[in-house]
This record gives C-alpha cells, sequence and structure tokens, in this order.
C-alpha cells in the first residue's frame, strides 16, 4: 500500500525531470532572440583574451583589446561588474583596470600596429619591457590608444577602397 | 526493501531533476555568451548563396565603369565626386533588382530598427546610416555611433557604399562626400558630441550660426565618433558609480 504515493511522487518527478532535462539545442532561443554581434574581426590580430562582466550575471568575452572597446561600445545601457583580461606572463584572468599594461609598437610585419599587454605584476611588465622595448601604462591609456586605433584603421581602410586597394 | 528501492528511485530521479536544471542553466548562460562569438550574417541583409557570383559580377562591372569614369575626369575632383556618387547609386539600386525587390529602394524597410541599440531608424531618420558591403551584404544603424562599431567590427569586410541620412531632408545621401557638423548645441544620438550630415555645404553653415559646432569631413567624423565613444563610457560609468555611492551613503 506504500508503494502508492512513492509512485505518484516517481510519475511527478518524471514529468518534472522531462520538463526541465529537455535537449539544450531545443533550450537555446531562435536565431531571431539571440543577442546578434557579428565576429569580431581584430581577434585574428594580435590574441589578449578579455572579458566583460555585467551585473545582470552576463558576460561577453573576446580574444583581442580592440574587441574589448568595441564590446563595451555597444552595450552602454548595462552596468559594468569588472573588466578582466588573461595576465600575458602567469595567464591568470586580473582586474584590466588594475593591471599594469604594456604599451609598444610592432615590429614590421605584424598583424598589429602596437602591443597592449597587461600584467598583473609591475615586476613582470618591466622585465618584458626589458626585453622587448615599450613602456608601461594604465588601462585608460590603453583604452584611449585602443579607439585612435579603431579610427585610424577604418579611415585607413576607407582611403584604400576610394583608391581601388 | 520496498521502502529501499522506493527511496532509490527518488533519489536517482531527484538528481536527473537536478541535472535537467543544470543543464537549462548552462544553455542559458551559454545562449547569453553566444552574442561575443557571434551570428555572422543574421545581423545584416545579405545576398543568397545562389545570387552571390552574380552579385560579384554586377560589382566587378559596376568598378570597371566607375574606373573608366574616374579616367575621363582627369583632375577633376567634382567630375571624380559625381562618378562615385553615381557609382554607389547603381551599387544599391543592382542589388535591389538582383534581391528581386518589389518596392523601390527603401532602406528603413529594409532595416527597421539599428541592430545594435534597437532604436527605431524611422524616428531617427536624420541620423540614420546604410552600409553596402562588397559581399552584398548590407546594415541600417541609427547612427554614426552604431555604424562606426559595425565597421569597426568588420575591420576586413570593405564598405561599397555608405550613406547617412541628411540631417534636413531626412533623405539618404553619400556620407563620404556629405558636410559634416561635429558637436554642437543639440546633443547627439548615441553620444554626447553630435556629428550630423549634410548634402549641401550652405545648410551646414546654416546650421552652425544657428547651433553651433564645427564643419568636417568623413573622416573627422569617424575620428571624432572613436574619441567620444570612450570618453562617453567613462562619463556612464562614472554618473552609476556615483549614483551606487550615493544609494549606499543613504
Amino acid at each position: 500500500m506504500r508503494v502508492a504515493p512513492t509512485l505518484a511522487l516517481m510519475a511527478i518527478l518524471v514529468m518534472g525531470t522531462a520538463v526541465f532535462a529537455s535537449d539544450p539545442e531545443n533550450d537555446k532561443p531562435s536565431a531571431s532572440e539571440r543577442p546578434l554581434i557579428p565576429v569580431c574581426e581584430y581577434q585574428q590580430r594580435f590574441q589578449i583574451p578579455a572579458y566583460i562582466v555585467y551585473d545582470d550575471n552576463t558576460s561577453l568575452g573576446t580574444k583581442s583589446i580592440h574587441c574589448l572597446g568595441i564590446y563595451l561600445a555597444i552595450e552602454l545601457q548595462k552596468n559594468i561588474e569588472m573588466i578582466a583580461v588573461g595576465d600575458f606572463f602567469t595567464k591568470e584572468i586580473i582586474d584590466a583596470e588594475e593591471a599594469v599594461w604594456v604599451i609598444g609598437d610592432a615590429k614590421p610585419g605584424e598583424r598589429t600596429k602596437r602591443w597592449l599587454v597587461p600584467f598583473g605584476r609591475e615586476l613582470d611588465a618591466q622585465s618584458f619591457v626589458q626585453r622587448y622595448g615599450g613602456r608601461l601604462g594604465n588601462f585608460q591609456e590603453v583604452m584611449g590608444l585602443v579607439f585612435e586605433d579603431l579610427a585610424n584603421d577604418l579611415n585607413n581602410n576607407l582611403r584604400d577602397n576610394r583608391r581601388g586597394e | 526493501m520496498r521502502r529501499v528501492i522506493g527511496g532509490i528511485a527518488v533519489a536517482s530521479l531527484m538528481f536527473m531533476l537536478v541535472l535537467g536544471f543544470m543543464q537549462t542553466g548552462a544553455v542559458a548562460s551559454e545562449s547569453k555568451d553566444s552574442g561575443a562569438k557571434g551570428q555572422p550574417g543574421t545581423l545584416s541583409g545579405t545576398i543568397p548563396a545562389d545570387k552571390l557570383q552574380k552579385w560579384q559580377g554586377i560589382r566587378e562591372t559596376l568598378r570597371k565603369e566607375f574606373d573608366v569614369c574616374v579616367e575621363h575626369c582627369g583632375n577633376d575632383g567634382n567630375c571624380v565626386a559625381k562618378c562615385e556618387g553615381a557609382y554607389k547609386h547603381r551599387l544599391v539600386m543592382e542589388r535591389q533588382n538582383l534581391l528581386g525587390a518589389q518596392t523601390s529602394f527603401n532602406d528603413i524597410q529594409e532595416h527597421p530598427s539599428c541592430p545594435y541599440c534597437g532604436m527605431n531608424r524611422e524616428k531617427f531618420a536624420f541620423s540614420r546610416m546604410y552600409i553596402l558591403y562588397s559581399d552584398g551584404s548590407s546594415v541600417g544603424a541609427c547612427s554614426l555611433h552604431c555604424a562606426a562599431i559595425d565597421m569597426a567590427l568588420k575591420i576586413d569586410k570593405t564598405p561599397d557604399s555608405i550613406m547617412v541620412g541628411d540631417f534636413n531632408t531626412k533623405e539618404l545621401i553619400d556620407a563620404e562626400s556629405a558636410s559634416w557638423v561635429i558637436g554642437g548645441k543639440k546633443m547627439g544620438v548615441m553620444t554626447s558630441r553630435a556629428k550630423w550630415a549634410f548634402g549641401d555645404p550652405k545648410s551646414a553653415e546654416a546650421f552652425i550660426a544657428q547651433s553651433g559646432g564645427e564643419t568636417g569631413e568623413f573622416n573627422a567624423a569617424i575620428d571624432a565618433a572613436f574619441s567620444d565613444m570612450y570618453k562617453d563610457i567613462q562619463m556612464i560609468r562614472k554618473k552609476r558609480e556615483m549614483k551606487r555611492m550615493k544609494r549606499q551613503g543613504q
């Protein structure tokens, strides 16, 4: 007789499981409902992992500091909890605004004009400068340069296009 | 014994239920992040794959005609500008024909809202932009701010035609040959410093006389758009931080 309530509970749980454990593919919102941000083509250049964490528990991830700048400009209505980047030396995730940055000119032929490299420790940044050149800077300065690069790259593109190159 | 079996069954089902919840949660967070990974092509009106080759052929022919036109101009800048205007206009029209559109070209119908901020492009017809890329895809933005974001994201793509709504007439004009006014008393769209385009330079001067600002070419407007982007981000974050601190202090 005690089997009956157990079976009833099992039936309820099976139904609950069917509802919640549905196929993950079906749970994805349709294409029209998804946030539609095109792939940022700067990611194919010099790569540094970067993330923006918003206070609504959503996040955006990219492999480029330039893409980070663009994403910051897209989601203006959201409150940023933290901007994080990968420490170039330790590979750990660090606060981009607290990081020590190395700003340097890239060598000819490299797919970026500038190095914008983050470090968690100043000592690591200094030893990078000693080895590869560049200078120390902060996040504000880096972002200023990022938006300068974006404008220059776009204007150069349009100029080349006008010339038919 | 029955109790033990029932207990095990319930426990295993509970586990499945929790797993189900976790799965759903994982998908939800994945979908949030998928925006960064991107959905190429979903933002813009793209040319169908079966028509892409034909489009490239049309584009090539028009480009050759444009080059011949420019050659005939010599050093006459006005003549080159006319060739460029005609080339861009024909690109848009040929694309419209290729896509079999029943109505005449209407960028607002093609892109009713801005893909980045969601703003109504009809409402912001005086600042809206329309970009036609060399692969035949197009994007309609509400302002230079969002158009610049699109072109920066697709930095390896070539824009064939960039058009902007004339501030006064709201008609689409060539953004690269328009007279731009940067700044002035009137607040900008998606930015504090405005960038307005005028087809007639005299209209730009008249606007400056009334509302202030400075004239500039398209590249100056792009420079201003990007330099303002970071200033606006910083300003917004600072304001929100101050509000948060005020709330905490109360």
